[in-house]
């Protein structure tokens, strides 16, 4: 069975047709069948479920209804602080920490009536782009099982693809939720900086980590992005101004609509298919009533240097907190230096280790003007090119990722070759925007290609508005196979 | 297939960057046009050029100062890595920016104030049973200086 939408399970459960209780059981039975293959949990808080979903039911016979995420089984990324759950980060310095606190998104998820799965697997940290980098096993793509998922969020993508979630969070820092998304056949997105609260959530870059859903269908993310998101005083970047209704412009269609092409996104290094697949898109919404202007961003072409300043110089701080102290592993030393180096080498992998380094190497004496504060005014004319873009059209369409998934082991000897996974997506992260994965299509080999929608800050009203209309053109509606050598 | 690398060489950073770059490793190629590349940095009358930066690491320093335990093995692993990634990174001296404009947040946030009202915060003792030791309501640690 296919799960239903996030949209369907709500008319279901509110027309007594369904239960919280059943579609707990029916997504229980879909991990329970696919687990072994996938990996795309890191922890089934089964007991916990049950209760949540046998509380959703008691409310909804007592008439009461929490709105479009009551009794909906949802996975959460394990870099979301869940009170009383185990919480890693998929790393092993974090190995058996049991926060003592719910992230604000968890407790909104809560007071939603949401009924919380688990914990799905993520690249150390949310560093990768492939979940390849967990310290507890990767996790692979349920269209070829041989392929990766993509990441960082590849645990709550893959969760999503073969329902065993029906709706489930990721971040997104430079592509996390995005790529994924793309690659696993299914809608990501990543809201405004500032709008989804990242109190709770593992820090990895504070200025460019944000909160976002997965779903089946556009409708679905709409609909989880106004349960997760506003204003919070436990978040101090938190926007407190006036949201936009994101399902408010679903069903107006795109006439009239400005959107533009950004040519730096495209050419050398992006697949031929996927390049078709976004090609035939664009001519289809223009003849479904959209002006299409191609658009010239130049400073695209460094965003990806400057992302690679800016987030592992923040990583470098923010990772200073896990020293073998407060929580988590601790492998003991002569004096607290000593405990510190020790618990840290051995408690982090190579691509987390790798970016501290590159951090703490950008931001010391005698680069840090050179590297960390260019790439910081590299990151405003970037702004400035998109604030020029956003003159011309309403929102901006490329490729979500410039291939579609990749075969495990393929980059991770090759740090470099694995960034440019995230070379369409890191340009929103570094601007704050919003934007979207929607699935477009397969290639030959029956992998799913990634459309991504591009708005300005606050622009999810007219982003949703055009991904709704790209969905309908696409008519995607494949389901994936679990096929593949390890199947 | 074998990766193949063309990096920049960073000695023309400066001075030999406008036109056309191509950069690949794998199986990804990027390449496009980055504008003649004068870079002045500073504020006002003191604005300066610099010159480009060489790329030399002491990865043994860097990896104290971010505590980490790393023998030689892996510091030159990581030393070698890190130089193809800045190689890389260093193309933001590329671009000719403002040298006082400084990335803002997208909605144009300054400070974020409370009330000063008290609030309650998380239970001491309980924040404490996830600490590798404690005592007393204390982190426990080794001897943070060394004593004579």
């Amino acid at each position: 069975m296919i799960a239903p939408s996030l949209s369907e399970a709500g008319r279901l459960l509110r027309s007594g047709e369904t239960s919280a209780v059943a579609l707990l059981e029916a997504v229980l039975e879909t991990a329970s069948r696919t687990e072994a293959q996938l990996h795309a949990f890191l922890t089934i808080d089964t007991e916990g479920a049950r209760e949540a979903a046998r509380q959703a039911d008691a409310a909804m016979v007592d008439g009461i209804d929490r709105g479009p995420l009551h009794g909906i089984p949802v996975a959460l990324k394990d870099n979301m602080c869940t009170r009383g759950v185990e919480t890693t980060a998929a790393s092993q310095i974090l190995a058996g920490y049991v926060p003592p606190y719910d992230a604000t998104v968890v407790s909104r998820l809560r007071s939603g009536g949401a009924v919380i799965v688990g914990k799905t697997n993520l690249d150390e940290f949310a560093m990768g782009s492939s979940t390849e980098n967990s310290a507890y096993g990767t996790t692979y793509n349920p269209w070829d099982l041989d392929r990766v998922p993509g990441g960082s969020s590849g645990g709550s993508a893959a969760a999503v693809a073969v329902g065993s979630a029906l709706l489930a969070l990721g971040s997104d820092t430079g592509g996390s939720i995005r790529q994924p998304a793309s690659l696993c056949g299914v809608v990501g997105m990543k809201p405004t900086y500032g709008t989804v609260s990242r109190y709770g959530l593992i820090a990895f870059a504070s200025s460019l980590d944000q909160i976002g859903p997965f779903t089946r269908t556009v409708e679905d993310s709409a609909l989880a992005l106004s349960s997760i998101w506003g204003h919070d005083p436990l978040d101090s970047t938190s926007y407190p101004g006036a949201y936009p209704d994101p399902t408010a412009a679903l069903e107006r269609g795109v006439d009239g609509i400005k959107i533009g092409v950004v040519t730096e996104l495209s050419g050398e290094g992006f697949e031929p298919a996927v390049e078709a697949a976004t090609v035939d898109m664009v001519a289809r919404l223009e003849k479904a009533g959209v002006e299409v202007i191609e658009v010239s961003l130049p400073t695209f072409d460094i965003a990806l240097s400057a992302y690679y300043l800016i987030a592992p110089a923040e990583a470098s701080s923010n990772l200073a907190r896990f020293d073998g102290v407060r929580y988590g592993l601790r492998v003991d030393g002569a004096t607290t230096e000593e405990l510190m180096a020790r618990t840290r080498a051995e408690g982090f992998g190579p691509e987390v280790t790798r970016r501290i380094l590159l951090g703490t190497y950008s931001l010391s004496a005698g680069y840090y003007d050179a590297f960390y504060g260019q790439a910081q005014r590299v990151r405003a004319a970037i702004q400035e090119d998109f604030s020029r873009a956003y003159g011309q059209v309403d929102v901006l369409v490329s490729p979500t990722s410039p291939t579609v998934a990749f075969e495990a082991g393929a980059r991770t000897a090759d740090p470099m070759a694995m960034y440019l996974s995230d070379i369409c997506n890191i340009p929103s992260n570094l601007a704050g925007h919003p934007a979207i994965s929607v699935p477009v299509g397969l290639d030959e080999a029956g992998l799913p290609i990634g459309f991504q929608v591009m708005a300005p800050a606050l622009g999810e009203e007219v982003m949703y508005q055009v991904a709704a209309e790209v969905e309908r053109l696409a008519g995607f509606s494949h389901s994936p196979s679990l096929s593949g050598t390890r199947s | 297939m074998t990766p193949k690398v063309t990096a920049l060489p960073l000695s023309g950073l400066t001075s030999d960057m406008g036109g056309e770059y191509a950069f690949w490793r794998g199986d990804l190629t990027l390449s496009g046009q980055i504008s003649a590349p004068e870079r002045v940095v500073g504020v006002g009358s003191g604005a300066r050029t610099i010159g480009p930066m060489p790329i030399e690491i002491d990865i043994a320093h860097v990896a104290r100062l971010a505590r980490l335990g790393l023998d030689d093995d892996e510091l030159e692993s990581y030393r070698a890595q890190l130089g193809v990634i800045l190689e890389h990174a260093a193309r933001v001296q590329s671009l000719e920016v403002e040298p006082d404009v400084e990335a803002v947040h997208p909605l144009e946030m300054s400070n974020a104030f409370r009330d000063d009202e008290p609030t309650p915060s998380l239970d001491r003792f309980e924040v404490l049973t996830q600490a590798p030791e404690t005592i007393d309501g204390f982190f426990v640690v080794p001897p943070a200086m060394e004593t004579e």
